[in-house]
């Protein structure tokens, strides 16, 4: 926890600090974090396929609990979930473990003493929540608006893209192509500012919390925390999958369309209203 | 806007290495993880679908072997009341014809008896015929003798033995 002289008691700086520089490129705390957590994936995903069985041991089920689970919600979402699958799983276990990064002892508390010029001491915590940065969260909103244009285009060509963004009567387009520009780029703005405003607030919470109150009051807002990281790395990933989903759905001809847009319709409302 | 991104600190390197961390992380991951543990779910699930599959056609199969062995308890049911018909049928057919012969032998032996009983009665009849013809002879013999008893009697028995021997003698002279 930073320590401020004749500041506030709390301070969580709303940007990742650097830590060093390498000639223009500056290193932060939330890219330690972001390294962490592919670090910990990396070695989880190793313990599991290390000796692979079908019927698995406990811990390895425990592991794959989250693959399985998010493979089914993905697996209902569309025909083509395959070929998606792998980017809402990405999504949700980089998020979800680096949502709990912020949540393990040490972090945000362990850093290097930095003096700035005006000759303030602050503590600048070597290790970041991830996704307590808004290059992160954008990082990743970016990624996913790419994917869900790429898969548009892809499922509609890119005149059906167009013309979807341009509304039903043609006519309208002047009125709908803006406002549609706009719900597409909105996506980006409200996935990536939700999960950092989410996280960040936790972060804040929790300082204020442990500052106000060291013994046991924490420990129950680690709990929501922790809750709170798993619903927000959930709505993350589902957002993405229902985006991707409508985008391969809307003005695909087939049968299967239907069910496809059933299926991402009925898992937007559950998200959208999880996300609130 | 550039305020904003400065107020958060987001500059094009650092979004730059969240993006390439975060897309190594998910080759890495979907070629170490997700490829394998989906590959291992379908592989549960296509398990898990042949199993059910396996049990419908056990259990199809069990109710084709009761539906076989109710055929065959049938068939057999049928058969042993075919057979019980058919016995009853030959007893009655041998009974009737044992019935048609013994029938048949009785009368035969009926006959014969009576043909038995004619033929002694007709041999009684001629016997008592012959019987009849001696008694009557000797009668006549004896009133025949009280009329001609002695020396004419005996006369004429001895010229009738003599002329009977003459005739036999001619006879068997004339032969040898």
């Amino acid at each position: 926890m930073p320590e401020e002289e004749g500041g506030s008691l709390i301070h969580v700086a709303i940007e990742a600090e650097t830590l060093f520089k390498i000639g223009p490129l500056s290193f932060t705390n939330s890219m330690v974090g972001a390294l962490l957590a592919s670090v910990l994936l990396l070695l989880a995903a190793w313990y599991i396929t290390r000796r692979s069985a079908l019927v698995p041991g406990r811990l390895q089920s425990a592991l794959e609990l989250p693959v399985e689970l998010m493979t089914g919600i993905v697996a209902g979402s569309s025909s083509r979930w395959r070929g998606y699958v792998a980017l809402i799983l990405g999504f949700f276990l980089m998020i979800l473990v680096a949502n709990w990064i912020g949540l393990l002892p040490g972090v945000g508390t362990i850093g290097i003493t930095h003096v700035d010029e005006a000759g303030h001491e602050a503590m600048i915590p070597l290790v970041r929540p991830a996704s307590a940065d808004l290059n992160f969260t954008l990082g990743l909103a970016i990624v996913s608006f790419v994917m869900f244009v790429y898969w548009g285009i892809k499922a509609n060509g890119a005149g059906g893209y167009v013309k979807e963004l341009m509304g039903e009567p043609l006519y309208m387009a002047p009125l709908m192509l803006p406002i549609n520009l706009i719900s597409e780029l909105s996506r980006l703005i409200s996935l990536s500012m939700r999960l950092f405003g989410n996280v960040f607030a936790g972060e804040v919470l929790l300082a204020t919390m442990i500052a106000l109150a060291p013994i046991l009051v924490p420990a129950v807002f680690l709990g929501l925390e922790a809750l709170f990281g798993f619903v927000q790395a959930l709505v993350f990933a589902l957002l993405a999958m229902t985006y991707i989903g409508t985008a391969i759905a809307e003005h695909h001809a087939g049968g299967d369309h239907a069910a496809d847009n059933g299926h991402a319709t009925d898992h937007s409302p559950a998200a959208e209203a999880a996300a609130s | 806007m550039g305020a904003f991104f400065e107020a958060f600190q987001v500059d094009v390197w650092k979004l730059a290495f969240q993006v390439i961390n975060f897309l190594i992380l998910l080759y890495l991951l979907n070629r170490f993880l997700f490829k394998p543990v989906l590959a291992r779910l379908d592989e549960r699930s296509s398990k898990i679908s042949k199993g059910l599959e396996d049990a419908e056609t056990a259990a199809r199969d069990r109710e084709l072997a009761r539906a076989e062995r109710e055929a065959a308890v049938t068939e057999a049911r049928k058969e042993a009341s075919n057979l019980i018909a058919n016995a009853n049928k030959i007893a009655t057919d041998t009974r009737n014809e044992i019935l048609a012969e013994a029938r048949a032998e009785a009368e035969k032996v009926t006959e014969r008896a009576r043909q038995e009983i004619v033929a002694e009665k007709d041999r009684a009849m001629a016997e008592l015929r012959a019987q009849v013809a001696d008694l009557a002879l000797a009668a006549a013999g004896k009133l025949v003798r009280s009329e001609m008893d002695g020396p004419t009697q005996r006369r004429l028995v001895e010229e009738f033995l003599a002329e009977s021997k003459a005739a036999n003698g001619k006879g068997a002279g004339a032969r040898n």
